[in-house]
């Protein structure tokens, strides 16, 4: 039950980031306390004693067998419409329905059927894919002792396993030993934080015998440790083995499904399992989201709704009058034998209990068929997104995919774009380029930045070449294969290759390095022992090794953010700080990660001491541990010397310049969120041509004051004239530039000041933030999606990207390297940034204008047929008879007017995606909401107000009362229902066939098809027993197809109700023609082809007018020219 | 962009492999289309117009008239009595020749068979077999009596209308001919062959015409069209075909029996002879219909091309783009 505890506030917690991070638990707790009360007694899962913790086996099912219909009719009827449809249902089984009750139950149940099936399958797939997991084998050590392989739901508390190379972990495990001797094991967490390096896990010294089969038989120990918990980062727990009690901590726990790498087996105990495992605790779905159009359809419904309250009302009324006062007259129908119903003693309850069959004789003003419809089509939509081969990564081998279906029509309304920098923008690839060491830098190649930046600048920087330097770093962790722990640090390694030195073996205590061009020109290993390692956490930004090197001096090496490592400087230690400084300076323009570097000469007694300090720090257990553990850390990192600072370069992605220039066009604007530094942030924001050099950039810091008041009034200041300056602006072609940093956004987004701070940024032409944590960056989402009520798209890569992904209307994540946390979180994945242009221009417009005008059309083919049984009502003293055969109203949503609008709604489109992408301004069609405002909502209900009207007096008129064909017969209810309703399967259908610009066969197949399907239809209902077709029987054959009034009546309805919008359209078209209109003729007549330069000078006229991009900043460039050349002039 | 394929043709991204064909765009088509739908129509209604032109209708309302004045004031009193004879003679005058068939109707006027409790009230399936007459439940109350079920159940046989028209000329009597008067599938597959009339109209309340027990369903065919319910508070009914033509001028004498009780609802009852062509009766409004939206289609032709004339737009010219029409670049 604790796991839907911990789902629940999950779910309430609107940033995933939130969660992820939170700590484990307070100080003063501690083992055996609340909440650390987990006992395993290993290699004894049989003891009796043991509380029985959960099986290791998963279900991330929604539902079970049991409760899958229970459960999923609940989420069904969770929608009003469904739910009014369930009593509609309901009702018809007593007498008031108008209808049989199986002309009521089975659409409903086809309608739910359908969307259940739909589930069920998503939830068999997840059922199967549990099962796999649930079913793989390991090495588990049995009471014959051996080692023999069980599946992984059978793995308990207490198991010793045994786990080997490139395996998963069946769950969350106390590492015991490894193959190799100081039990050191390295495991990918890809899964877990998405990050694909490796880390280095250490089995405790006192386990490290236990590194075979045999040393199990005997093996007794007892593990108390924390409650199952989220925190991925930390554990706290001790282990009493032999008589003595060790510490546990994160490094010996191997989290389930992280993986083995780079070691042959190891060994370990079963401390959580199944739900209890901390990956499975962090498991969360992503919040559901719909799209705007949908949002906005919900309205509409309600509307609708009102409408058939309204015209049930008046039904009522009008049969509670007509019951008090004809109903006595009307001696065919027996009124002294009638029930309540019809008793003209009772008029009101009459009147009550008619309102009910009024509700459901109306309902065909609610289309019941809309929800699964358009469930249906955003799947298959979702598929072509899936399967678009211009958005497959060839280099990966990864399409993009729609991971919900939900909001593709939101793709094509998308007003501001937010987006990580690294792994998004950048390819999170760094190449190691220069360093400054001693304050003389050192660089080997201009960065691909420099070059894109000087190729647009024409600016070009002098590049020093030098190959011989000689850095003192040999500080880094990671392995041969130089899998390390950061991007920055694998690159430093072949850097440092490159120049000689050949880092070769890792020991746990050891690192040995060979030294390739000494003085005697003969390779020298070199032994460093390592003593201590100070992890690199995010919060110390900085990492700190001690080494003892082979003449026994101990050194402190540490390395870090700039900031944080001139903090710590001694004062004999800033010798080389201003050189080091400026460099920095200069490789962050360049855009250039940077690392300061420093060490430390220690005396033998001074790091004796501070190591006492610093173990106990270590072993001592509960919540506090990590605070200790960083004081003492703190301690010792002081005082340093700075040797220098080394830069990396963040390569950009291939095809990001193109296509921010591109969705620029296409009226989009972009934000940068990144935990980048600014100097970084604004050197790719020139790279993206984001920035340019005539720009003017806003920069808001923060004055660095004690006073928070002070900082907040100078914030607002620092916003209110950056206003001011933009309001001053005179020249029309002035861009600006918004740069903010973590910390003053900090004050920016509290509630007094956000707003400002939105209507500064928004009138920025980009927005640049740096140095934001995920919490911010999700703020930042939320204010913009809730301050400009404009749909946001956030785009990422990594885990700190997952709050923003799920905070903005539309997340995208990136599935590239950094494994696959955001893209979990996403609603749509996508390998390159790239790949964003053709998601949003050409799917996002289709989409969009094919749910709109789908929705639309449902509306109005709902409304057009609706209306014609309440009129018919007024014509049958409101007594809630229909005009037409349960058996046609059946047919009506589900099968004779479905099909055409589902392959409107998949098939559709405007203009190709050529066009599409070629003229970006179409694209704009979608944010301003042209498809979908009350205008055309409004419009779309009016003409099917108009068509039902036409349909019903057209057809009574005709149908009076005379003979309708030769042979003398006159029509009665059935003919009258029949005609009337060809004429709606007619008219519906050539309406769609008007309203559809692209045809292919499908759209012929289904349009043709479905008035053929009713003629068949009625030729088979025809043919049965009179018993199930009652008047209807041989109706076709012998009354309707022979009087050639059918006929006639059939083509005057089709083309009376299709004229209002042929007559709309033709005038549309001629005198207002919408871009895609012209397109299409231009397209029509190939006057592309003809007049190529009109044809060319058209698309670039179709550009956005924006001030950032590529494009934008080569017209910068000309004005500037031009200026100068009219001031020589 | 070359990533972004700008130049592969296909319609990769909408998934159509099938051949795409663009509707045509062009003021042309849409001033053809109007014409050509207006050029069908008008031709259309006015062949509609003199079909219906062509019938000869005598349509004579008798409920008021058929109540002789010293019940005027009391219609009920005496439609109700059913000692007072109901007979009433009416003289019809012949306005054009009218050919063989001549088909007579009834007309009823706010009479509501199409009301729900009165459209349900019946039973297809004992109308059909015998085996099934006791399925009588939609029938109350007019279901079943102390004998057992009614055949035919329900209200709308109970109801059944009872005028009868005797026609003659010049005292001749003209022979009505009232087989075939029902639908074909109606007297085939609906009413059985083998279902005789049983307890009806034998209860307390006697609604309209009693049926002959000894004939079967089958051939009842006054039961069966009025069993077609009309869908109209007013509405015809056929009741015979007179088999011969009446010439212009010629008066017709009608002996009516008027058993019907319309009066309590303030109904009226009329009497209609006529005869029929291919669009069946007198129809003027599917003609007229016909002609106007077909004239709506040639207006609509016309003042296109005049809006053409007034306003030429060159299809796909490109200064139609929105950002060539709106002078600030962007309309936003």
């Amino acid at each position: 039950m604790a796991r839907g505890r911990i789902r629940a506030k999950l779910r309430k917690s609107h940033l995933y980031s939130f969660c992820l991070f939170r700590s484990s638990g307070s100080g003063g707790q501690s083992i055996g306390g609340p909440g650390f009360s987990r006992t395993v007694y290993c290699n004894e899962p049989q003891v009796l004693n043991q509380k029985p913790y959960r099986s290791n086996s998963i279900s991330t099912t929604k539902y079970n067998f049991f409760s899958f219909l229970p459960k999923a009719l609940y989420e069904q009827f969770h929608r009003v419409a469904n739910l009014y449809f369930l009593g509609c249902a309901i009702a018809s089984l007593t007498p008031l329905s108008p209808f049989s009750p199986v002309s009521m139950i089975a659409p409903l149940v086809f309608v739910v059927g359908l969307s259940m099936a739909k589930e069920g399958l998503e939830d068999w797939r997840r059922f199967m894919q549990d099962r796999e997991v649930n079913s793989r084998k390991v090495h588990v050590h049995n009471e014959e002792g051996g080692f023999g392989k069980k599946t992984w739901e059978d793995v308990r508390v207490g198991d010793v396993v045994k786990v080997e190379k490139d395996q998963f972990f069946p769950a969350d495990l106390l590492q015991l030993s490894s193959n190799y001797e100081d039990g050191i094991c390295y495991v990918e967490t890809m899964n877990l934080d998405g990050e694909t390096n490796l880390k280095a896990k250490k089995a405790l010294e006192a386990t490290l015998g236990l590194d075979e089969d045999d040393n199990f038989n005997n093996f007794k120990g007892i593990i108390k440790c924390e409650d199952p918990n989220p925190s991925l980062y930390t554990f706290v727990g001790n282990l009493e083995y032999e008589g003595k009690v060790y510490a546990i901590d994160p490094t010996q726990i191997l989290l389930r499904d992280s993986k083995l790498r780079n070691t042959e087996f190891v060994y370990g105990v079963v401390i959580f399992t199944g739900h209890d495992s901390k990956v499975m605790q962090n498991s969360t779905r992503s919040p559901s989201k719909r799209s705007r159009v949908e949002k906005k359809m919900d309205y509409i419904i309600y509307v609708l709704f009102s409408v058939l309250l309204v015209i049930s009302l008046i039904s009522s009324f009008g049969f509670a009058v007509e019951i008090k006062y004809s109903m006595p007259v009307w001696w065919f129908m027996r009124p002294q034998d009638a029930d309540e119903y019809y008793s003209p003693q009772k008029p009101v309850i009459s009147g009550l209990s008619h309102m009910v069959t009024a509700l459901m004789l109306y309902g065909y003003l609610i289309p019941i068929s809309l929800y699964v419809s358009i469930e249906v089509v955003k799947v298959l939509q979702a598929t072509f997104i899936n399967q678009d081969i211009q958005m497959y990564d060839e280099d990966t081998g990864i399409p993009a995919q729609a991971r919900t279906s939900n909001l593709n029509e939101e793709l094509g309304q998308v007003d501001t774009i937010l987006s990580d920098k690294t792994g998004t923008l950048t390819c999170n690839q760094m190449d190691f380029l220069k360093c400054s060491i001693a304050g003389i830098p050192y660089g080997v190649s201009p960065s691909e930045v420099e070059l894109a930046a000087a190729e647009q600048m024409a600016n070009d920087q002098e590049d020093q070449v030098c190959h011989t330097a000689i850095p003192e770093l040999n500080e880094e962790t990671g392995n041969y294969t130089y899998e390390a722990e950061s991007p920055d640090e694998g690159s430093f390694l072949v850097a440092a290759r490159e120049l000689g030195f050949e880092f070769f073996q890792r020991t746990q205590s050891s690192v040995f390095v060979r030294e390739k061009y000494t003085a005697s020109g003969k390779p020298i290993e070199r032994e460093y022992k390592i003593l201590n390692v100070l992890e690199f956490t995010s919060k110390r930004k900085r990492m700190t090794v001690i080494v003892r090197d082979e003449e026994g001096q101990i050194l402190l090496l540490c390395k870090g953010a700039d900031s944080i490592i001139f903090d710590r400087l001694a004062k004999d230690g800033k010798l080389y700080l201003e050189d080091t400084t400026r460099h920095l300076n200069e490789y962050g323009e360049a855009g250039l990660r940077t690392l300061a570097l420093a060490y430390r000469k220690l005396e033998e007694s001074e790091y004796t001491a501070w190591n006492n300090e610093f173990q106990k720090a270590k072993t001592s257990i509960g919540a506090d541990r990590d605070a200790n553990l960083e004081n003492a850390a703190e301690m010792m990192e002081r005082d340093l010397f700075l040797v220098g600072a080394t830069a990396v370069e963040d390569k950009l992605q291939k095809g990001v310049p193109q296509c921010i220039d591109k969705l620029a066009q296409a009226g989009l604007k972009l934000w940068v969120l990144t935990g980048d530094k600014m100097e970084t942030a604004i050197n790719i924001g020139f790279a993206c041509s984001l920035l340019r050099q005539g720009m003017k950039q806003i920069c808001i810091t923060e004055s660095g004051s004690e006073d928070k008041q002070e900082v907040k009034e100078d914030i607002l200041k620092q916003i209110t004239n950056g206003l001011e300056m933009i309001k001053q602006e005179n020249d029309p072609h002035a861009a600006f530039a918004l740069i903010i940093d973590g910390k003053t956004l900090a004050y920016a987004l509290e509630d007094d000041m956000k707003l400002k701070f939105l209507g500064l940024a928004v009138e920025c032409a980009s927005v640049i933030c740096c140095r934001v944590s995920p919490k911010q960056k999700a703020l930042v989402t939320r204010l913009v999606k809730q301050g400009t009520g404009k749909t946001t798209l956030a785009i990422g890569d990594g885990a700190n990207d997952v709050g923003m992904i799920q905070e903005a209307d539309i997340g995208v994540g990136i599935s590239g390297v950094e494994g696959m946390q955001a893209v979990m979180a996403s609603d749509f994945s996508v390998s390159q940034f790239r790949f964003l242009e053709r998601l949003l221009v050409v799917h996002g417009h289709w989409c969009y204008k094919r749910i709109a005008q789908m929705i639309c059309y449902f509306f109005y083919k709902n409304i057009a047929f609706g209306l014609t049984l309440f009129y018919f009502e007024a014509f049958t003293g409101f007594s809630g008879q229909s005009v037409y055969d349960d058996w046609y109203m059946l047919l009506f949503n589900v099968v004779l007017t479905s099909l055409p609008v589902m392959s409107l709604g998949v098939f559709e489109q405007d203009v190709s995606s050529e066009v599409c992408l070629e003229f970006p301004a179409v694209y704009q069609q979608g944010p301003r909401n042209l498809f979908f405002d009350w205008y055309r909502i409004l419009g779309w209900m009016g003409n099917g107000l108009l068509c039902s009207l036409i349909i019903f007096f057209i057809n009574i008129i005709i149908l009076y009362d005379q003979a309708f064909r030769a042979e003398g017969q006159t029509a009665d209810l059935a003919v009258l229902g029949t005609t009337m309703f060809t004429c709606i399967v007619w008219s519906l259908n050539c309406q769609i066939a008007l309203t559809m610009s692209h045809f292919t066969w499908i759209q012929h197949v289904t349009i043709w098809g479905s008035i053929a399907a009713w003629y068949i239809f009625l030729l088979i209902y025809g043919a049965v027993s009179p018993r199930i077709s009652g008047n209807a029987y041989q109706i076709l054959v012998e009354a309707l197809a022979p009087a050639p009034i059918y006929w006639q009546t059939t083509l005057l309805a089709t083309i009376a109700c299709t004229l209002p919008y042929m007559a709309h359209i033709a005038y549309q078209r001629c005198f207002e023609p919408e871009d895609h209109h012209i397109i299409q003729e231009i397209k029509y007549y190939r006057k592309d082809v003809e007049d190529q330069h009109m044809w060319t000078r058209e698309r670039s006229k179709a550009r956005q007018k924006t001030k950032i991009g590529f494009t934008a900043r080569v017209d910068a460039k000309i004005r500037q020219v031009r200026a100068k050349l009219n001031k020589k002039q | 962009m070359d990533t972004n394929g700008a130049t592969t043709s296909s319609a990769a991204g909408g998934g159509s492999t099938s051949k795409s064909s663009s509707k045509k765009h062009s003021r042309k088509p849409v001033i053809s289309t109007f014409t050509i739908i207006g050029i069908i129509f008008i031709p259309l209604g006015l062949v509609s117009l003199s079909a219906s032109e062509k019938v000869v209708e005598i349509v004579d309302r008798y409920d008021e008239s058929c109540v002789p004045s010293d019940y005027s004031n009391d219609k009920l009193k005496f439609i109700q009595n059913p000692s007072i004879n109901k007979s009433c003679v009416r003289t019809l005058t012949v306005p054009k020749l009218m050919k063989s068939p001549v088909f007579i109707y009834y007309q009823l006027d706010n009479y509501y068979q199409n009301h729900r409790r009165y459209v349900k009230s019946r039973s297809d399936k004992q109308l059909r077999s015998v085996s099934d007459e006791k399925s009588t439940k939609d029938c109350s109350p007019e279901d079943k009596t102390v004998d057992g079920p009614i055949v035919p159940c329900g209200l709308v046989a109970w109801s059944l209308f009872n005028d009868t028209y005797v026609f003659s000329v010049n005292s001749k009597t003209i022979e009505v001919n009232k087989h075939d008067i029902a639908w074909k599938s109606d007297k085939e597959h609906k009413f059985g062959s083998n279902v005789y009339p049983k307890n009806f109209q034998s209860g307390g309340l006697i609604g309209g015409a009693k049926l002959n027990s000894s004939v079967p369903l089958s051939k009842q065919e006054d039961l069966m069209v009025w069993m077609r319910t009309a869908a109209l508070p007013t509405f015809r009914k056929l009741y015979g075909k007179i088999e011969q033509d009446l010439q212009a001028n010629e008066k017709i004498q009608v002996v009516i029996q008027n058993n019907y009780n319309t009066y309590s609802f303030s109904g009226k009852k009329k009497l209609v002879l006529s005869t029929t062509s291919w669009i069946g009766g007198k129809n003027d409004f599917l003609g007229i219909a016909y002609i106007i939206v077909g004239g709506l289609c040639l207006f609509l032709a016309v003042c296109f091309i005049l809006l053409y004339v007034i306003k030429p737009r060159p299809l796909g010219d490109p200064s139609y783009l929105s950002w060539n029409r709106s002078p600030a670049g962007h309309p936003n």
